[in-house]
């Protein structure tokens, strides 16, 4: 069902000219990777700071709260092209298994999100202790670090499974 | 030097090399490899085993570790995770210029919590470049795409320690720091634009 949905999306006319266009194609992959550069850096930079290991002159109240809209944005511009790229291609990456990695791994940090929401990224102010975040806001950088790397590889390793007739399934 | 076109995999002329072993891109993989035509290669007679003639830059460079399948992938992952935070360390503090993101810094205390982040995610980004261009080397030399971002990217370096530098100090103008964090942007993002470009070019 899902696949069927998947062939209907990727031969709308818009995303058949996005994926046979020489020019298109690599623009919106390059405004893809510009944005993760961007703001994934921020959310490096906030997951450092939590974990003291940069921006140490500025408090975790503030960078938590002067990143985030910046971060947001960007997750929105990065996720448009994403989708975009997706629907252009849909059934190859219906079968591939890095892709379904990569959107495991989004589910998981959606996850990461809702667990430590109420306690670290809602009150920034009380991570602010004497000798540094308590030993919750550090595990919850140290797994958004991991998590988000991990996503990183996995959106690399997308285009190096081979697609081809009849040998996908060997991949999965 | 030849154009390499490639053999359509249900043109079965005899007489075109196929390939040695299968590559890990070829996408005629369900047709066994004793029935494909492979690579049309050219008359030249010293191609290797996938059809390609020798190029410019001799074997110097090529090494056998940068040969394997998994290096190419694994280097690009510490290519991108090098330049995403160099680049984004650099983006911080151009966006505090233009008055976004951190704001209760001034832009010379950002770049100096972020300047070693960014010089090790320069080098990390430059040490893994070097080693991705040496997996083909004859590829990138001909490519001019890469010869554009290799010119931004010196651009990119030099801007940033010459008048990205100076316009941190409290005494610049504001106006002054907008432009050039317009500029910086536009140099960085540029560099990443034409790598991505590079492998779009069809030789």
């Amino acid at each position: 069902m899902l696949l069927s949905l998947a062939i209907w999306v990727q031969n709308l006319p818009f995303f058949v000219y996005l994926r046979s266009s020489g020019e298109t194609f690599p623009a919106i992959l390059a405004l893809h990777l510009c944005a993760i550069s961007l703001f994934g850096a921020m959310i490096v930079a906030t997951d450092l700071r939590i974990l003291g290991l940069a921006f140490r002159r500025s408090s975790i109240a503030a960078v938590v709260n002067q990143l985030r809209i910046p971060k947001r944005i960007g997750f929105l511009i990065a996720a448009t092209c994403g989708f975009l790229l997706f629907c252009s291609k849909a059934e190859d990456y219906y079968y591939n298994i890095f892709f379904r990695i990569k959107l495991s791994l989004f589910m998981l940090v959606m996850l990461h999100a809702l667990v430590f929401r109420a306690s670290v990224y809602n009150k920034p102010a009380e991570l602010d202790g004497s000798s540094g975040a308590p030993a919750r806001a550090k595990l919850a950088a140290a797994l958004s670090l991991l998590l988000w790397t991990l996503i990183l590889c996995a959106g690399r390793a997308i285009g190096y499974v081979p697609i081809g007739p009849g040998e996908y399934r060997h991949y999965l | 030097m030849l154009k390499i076109v490639r053999g359509t995999v249900f043109d079965v002329k005899r007489g075109y090399g196929p390939c040695i072993s299968r590559p890990w891109y070829c996408s005629a993989s369900s047709i066994p490899l004793r029935l494909c035509s492979g690579w049309k290669i050219g008359a030249l007679g010293n191609e290797d085993a996938r059809g390609r003639p020798p190029g410019p830059l001799p074997m110097l460079i090529q090494n056998s570790i940068v040969s394997g399948q998994l290096a190419f992938p694994i280097l690009e992952c510490f290519h991108i995770g090098g330049f995403a935070l160099s680049i984004g360390m650099t983006a911080l503090v151009d966006f505090r210029l233009l008055g976004l993101g951190l704001r209760d810094e001034t832009p010379a205390e950002i770049a100096a919590s972020g300047l070693w982040w960014s010089l090790a995610g320069l080098l990390v980004a430059i040490f893994s470049g070097f080693l991705i261009f040496s997996t083909d080397p004859d590829m990138y030399y001909t490519n001019w795409i890469f010869d554009a971002k290799m010119v931004c990217l010196v651009l990119a370096i030099v801007f940033n320690y010459t008048i990205h530098r100076k316009v941190l100090s409290p005494s610049a103008s504001p106006a002054a720091g907008r432009w050039v964090a317009v500029t910086s942007l536009a140099l960085w993002l540029s560099v990443i634009v034409g790598g991505i470009f590079i492998a779009s070019l069809q030789h």
